[in-house]
């Protein structure tokens, strides 16, 4: 054993003590930067495996600079995260629903509807009454105003969701271009940071839908959504939306560019995007458009029968053919012209309100699937207050879940400041000691020197 | 487990924020003082509320119209009233007419008054109650319904009763038709009795004695029977006063934030906050570097 061995050994523990601190301020800055796994510095017995009997020397040197991670941990988060996606949006876009109908509230369908029964009471309390007749026409504008605006905030709602879903895809098909780049490098060179970015973009793809990746012996991925892949080797799949006209409305899908199939995702913000936008707002406007259609011929058929206080009859109330509430509208000679409401069944009874009565008795008539105009608008939005309610208590309870595996994702990969210096001062230390056994060495070769 | 400082972190300002929103939840409540400010803040409360509104909303309509429906009750009453005092007075003149003593110029006297008796109770019978005829039948907007030409009374109106709601499924008749009245022979022997004096026919000026007080009786039954109808609504009135009452008590504990509760609620989640916030600002500061040198 050699003098200058020992200087050798103090010069790998200066370098490898050197590399360790530089991890640790590489964790430090990193602390907050989402997807970092921190590094973990490992030390070994440079000449173990050489050893030979009665060598007293050994040395450490730092070469495995381990990034810590969970693959158990990271893919729970995968399966778990999107439905914590799908849920956030399921609420914000249910929230969205609740508010457009704005129930119970003095703008909505509902007042106006219970508004607009009250006036024919009160033009059957009093039908020979001019004023009571204005009345039933302002309010059944009102009525008119309020299906128009909510089926055309519903169609305008659904627009934003297919603008919303684009763009989203956009971003996707962008995630997956840069996850191929990260796929060419790493078989070149197998980087912890490229992993870390690597992790990171699949973490946020699964923000979207739910993602499957297998990871070659390089650590390339493949990424794949139900079933069909997206990312092979440096190759990309691109997603599109496309639309199918469903009689005047549509549907919104996302498929690979160039498919004619799409792609089955149930869950994430494009899940929750499109069960919304296929099912739940066309199933709220069909509910909607069978309320305003019943109201208009249940309300016409009355009135034609009727007779107004000069004995015109025959008269539409709601324009004829209403069908849907976005061309729900009262007829425009009853709204140019108030007098011509009908009040009485017989003519020359001015007297006589059974038409006005009969009317307002439409509120508690079954003519709407066995219920009333009234109950059956109600059962609309507390379906929607459900959805919401629900989708919200699912939200809180998904929020845990993920939050406890990112805790344990955090657990494993994540910095802690204490630790780190800890460590730091252990590398010092050490650093240190090796720096001494420097000037130890320098003080042998001095002795040595002084004998000669 | 390790903890790291992301967990931490993550873990308070997860407590910070569920705080937050608890007290947000209990400050609308306070500020609006709704416990339903939206149906997804419960969606089974809210179908009773809408059901609730709804009947009482009705309720308040029926009062409504019960009011009308009075009114017109009333004006009739009055006005049948005063036709039986017209009677009543005609009478006091056959009694006095009945008197042998009397000469032709006496009935003469007592014509002339039975004719403003007569004319009188024909503007009684085109009363008005808000500008429409109430003994027209179901005819309101007829003006003048019955008209007199010194020997006979025309009725234009319809012989059809107005018909109510004032209840659900409970309908009243609020008016007394002409026909109703002429079948009194209100106007015939009045008429009768005119001629009679005319014509200074003692048998026939005598007869009208029990004749009017027929007609009396006859006037008084139309009365009475209205009256009634007024006393089913008035009672009908009251009950729906009731029930709304207890309605509104009813939806104000479905809809309405016990004040009580969300203020001490919110209270409490507020010392949950502070104590979320200190535990915090511990937290965060909390670092071995305060202990190395």
């Amino acid at each position: 054993m050699s003098i200058s061995a020992i200087l050798d050994n103090s010069t790998r523990g200066i370098q490898a003590n050197k590399n360790a601190i530089e991890l640790t301020s590489e964790n430090i800055a990193n602390i907050n930067t989402p997807g970092y796994s921190r590094r973990l510095a490992t030390f070994r017995d440079m000449n173990s495996h050489m050893a030979k009997f009665g060598t007293i020397s050994g040395s450490q040197i730092s070469e495995d600079l381990s990034r810590t991670t969970n693959d158990f941990i990271n893919e729970q988060f995968l399966t778990q995260n999107p439905n914590l996606s799908k849920y956030e949006m399921d609420t914000s876009l249910f929230t969205q629903i609740e508010d457009i109908f704005g129930e119970p509230g003095d703008s909505g369908i509902g007042a106006h509807l219970s508004e607009f029964w009250t006036a024919w009471g009160d033009l059957a309390s009093d039908p020979e009454s001019e004023p009571a007749r204005m009345v039933v026409v302002d309010k059944a504008i009102a009525l008119e105003k309020a299906f128009n605006r909510v089926s055309k905030e519903l169609t305008n709602m659904k627009k934003n969701i297919a603008t919303n879903l684009a763009g989203n895809v956009e971003d996707v098909n962008a995630k997956l271009h840069v996850l191929a780049e990260i796929n060419k490098e790493i078989s070149a060179n197998n980087s912890d940071s490229l992993m870390d970015e690597r992790d990171k973009l699949v973490s946020d793809l699964s923000n979207y839908f739910e993602v499957q990746t297998y990871e070659g012996d390089h650590g390339e991925i493949t990424v794949a959504a139900a079933g069909q892949i997206l990312v092979s080797g440096d190759d990309v799949n691109e997603l599109e939306v496309y639309t199918e006209t469903v009689g005047s409305d549509y549907n919104l899908f996302v498929r690979i560019k160039g498919n004619s199939k799409d792609i089955n995702i149930k869950t994430g913000e494009l899940g929750s995007m499109m069960s919304v936008a296929n099912d739940h707002i066309p199933n709220y406007r069909v509910q909607l458009d069978n309320v305003a259609s019943n109201l208009a011929n249940e309300v016409n058929s009355i009135h034609q029968s009727g007779y107004d206080l000069d004995d015109h009859t025959g008269i539409l109330f709601f324009k004829d053919n209403i069908n849907s509430a976005g061309n729900f509208a009262v007829n425009s000679l009853i709204a140019k012209n108030p007098y011509l409401v009908a009040s009485s069944s017989q003519p020359g009874e001015s007297a006589n309100s059974n038409i006005a009565r009969q009317i307002n008795e439409l509120q508690n008539g079954n003519t709407l699937n066995g219920i009333s105009i009234s109950d059956y608008y109600t059962g609309i939005a507390t379906d929607i207050g459900s959805k919401v309610k629900k989708s919200t208590d699912l939200l809180n309870s998904q929020e845990k879940i993920v939050a406890t595996i990112q805790n344990q994702k955090d657990s494993e990969s994540g910095v802690s400041l204490d630790e780190e210096l800890v460590n730091l001062s252990k590398y010092q230390q050490a650093f240190q000691a090796s720096a001494k056994l420097v000037s130890t060495v320098q003080d042998l070769v001095d002795t040595i020197l002084t004998l000669m | 487990m390790r903890i790291t400082d992301g967990m931490v972190s993550r873990n308070l300002l997860t407590n910070i924020n569920s705080s937050r929103e608890t007290m947000n939840v209990y400050s609308q409540q306070q500020a609006t003082g709704k416990r339903l400010n939206k149906v997804s803040d419960d969606p089974v409360d809210y179908t009773k509320v809408e059901s609730f509104r709804s009947i009482i909303i009705k309720n308040d309509q029926y009062l409504d119209g019960i009011g009308l429906a009075k009114g017109y009750i009333d004006i009739s009453l009055t006005s049948l009233e005063q036709m039986n005092e017209g009677i009543m007075s005609a009478k006091d003149i056959a009694l006095k007419a009945s008197d042998v003593s009397q000469t032709q110029k006496d009935y003469d006297v007592y014509k002339d008054q039975i004719e403003d008796i007569i004319e009188d109770t024909i503007s009684l019978t085109n009363s008005t109650f808000m500008g429409n005829s109430i003994f027209a039948g179901t005819k309101t907007d007829t003006e003048n319904a019955f008209i007199y030409n010194s020997t006979s009374v025309t009725y234009t109106g319809n012989d059809k009763k107005i018909s109510r709601k004032i209840a659900d499924n409970y309908y009243v008749d609020v008016n007394v038709t002409g026909r109703e009245l002429i079948n009194t022979n209100l106007f015939s022997r009045l008429i009768d009795f005119k001629e009679a004096l005319a014509n200074g026919d003692i048998s026939t000026i005598s007869d009208s004695i029990d004749r009017l007080d027929e007609v009396s009786e006859s006037v008084t039954k139309l009365n009475s029977s209205l009256g009634s109808v007024k006393m089913q609504i008035i009672n009908t009135e009251n009950r729906i006063n009731t029930a709304n009452l207890n309605l509104k008590s009813y939806l104000s504990n479905l809809e309405d934030a016990d004040m009580a509760e969300a203020i001490t609620n919110y209270k409490s989640e507020e010392t949950a906050y502070q104590a979320a916030l200190h535990a915090t600002s511990n937290a965060i500061n909390l670092n071995i570097l305060n202990f190395l040198r």
